[in-house]
């Protein structure tokens, strides 16, 4: 396996997570932590999930967002969403989560199409208890991260990327991320006339 | 009677993005997808801005634009999106999309722009 892919799968994974983090945040100033963790940790959590995958000619991405809904609702991060207490608070809580992962994998395509990558990414499917880790072990990755945001040691939220390459692109496929790049667009919710 | 149409599968979405658009006096109405957009565009004469997903179930927000354009009517429409790949810009502006976000919303840096199309 290419150094470049791993470090790639790491890079892209970190950067984009960073960003989701801010947007959970939304300069609430919680006091949010960011750390890797091994796929151990979060087969141990028993926490939801919602999965994305993302393809391209040469490879697949899968991404799992797993969250623990008790510490997301009791920090209050949903406020900027504004809940509505006569609605299902359950079923607008898990779309604030997919929309969350919607918006980190839609960072990590941006990455990998800088790199000169056409891909296309799915909608979220929703796990209910996270064991994609699992199977995704099964299926022996190419490369893999992790990483988990937690606050006053209460862990909110996991992550995790795969990098699976299709048969006969093992020895060809280098994804090469732009390391010096500070976010995956510069001009993120801005509107562009065409 | 809405100013603004703003389809998005997620609730999430629909609700920061309606409720920004109010706080600055712009009446909004909401769509949970293509099917339904197109629904409520035929039912309400006065929308003047389409704000639109792309990937949604049943039908999609470049499909919609599509059939919004093919039934001759000329709405202006911005797409609200994470995906960002220059071919799937090239197919919105070929179906006569007008703008491109992309997501997350940020309302301060969008509402100068909606404001001119609703004028």
């Amino acid at each position: 396996m290419k150094p470049d892919n791993i470090k790639s799968t790491e890079v892209i994974l970190n950067r984009a997570f960073s960003e989701m983090v801010e947007l959970l945040d939304r300069g609430q100033d919680h006091d949010l932590k960011i750390e890797a963790v091994d796929s151990e940790t979060i087969e141990q959590s028993e926490f939801g999930a919602v999965m994305f995958s993302i393809a391209s000619s040469t490879f697949r991405m899968c991404l799992f967002l797993h969250f623990a809904e008790k510490n997301i609702l009791e920090g209050n991060f949903a406020t900027p969403y504004q809940f509505d207490a006569n609605k299902d608070i359950a079923k607008q809580y898990h779309d604030y989560i997919s929309e969350l992962g919607n918006n980190l994998c839609g960072a990590i395509t941006r990455m990998i199409g800088d790199a000169g990558f056409s891909t296309g990414m799915s909608t979220p499917a929703t796990l209910k208890i996270s064991k994609g880790t699992l199977h995704m072990r099964t299926l022996n990755p190419h490369a893999e991260c992790h990483l988990g945001c937690s606050m006053a040691d209460n862990t909110l939220i996991f992550a995790s990327l795969y990098l699976f390459i299709n048969q006969g692109h093992e020895s060809d496929l280098t994804l090469k991320i732009n390391e010096d790049q500070t976010k995956s667009v510069e001009s993120s919710g801005e509107l562009e006339f065409f | 009677m809405a100013q603004v149409l703003v389809v998005d599968d997620s609730s999430t979405v629909r609700n920061e993005v309606s409720t920004f658009l109010t706080s600055h006096g712009i009446d909004v109405d909401t769509a949970i997808d293509g099917i339904d957009g197109l629904s409520k565009i035929d039912s309400d004469s006065n929308i003047k801005l389409i704000i639109c997903d792309v990937n949604m179930p049943n039908m999609d927000g470049l499909t919609m634009v599509e059939k919004i354009k093919a039934s001759g009517k000329e709405l202006p429409i911005i797409m609200l999106t994470t995906e960002s790949n220059p071919s799937m810009k090239q197919r919105g502006k070929d179906a006569g999309v007008k703008g491109w976000i992309v997501k997350p919303f940020n309302g301060a840096a969008a509402i100068g722009g909606i404001k001119k199309l609703i004028a």
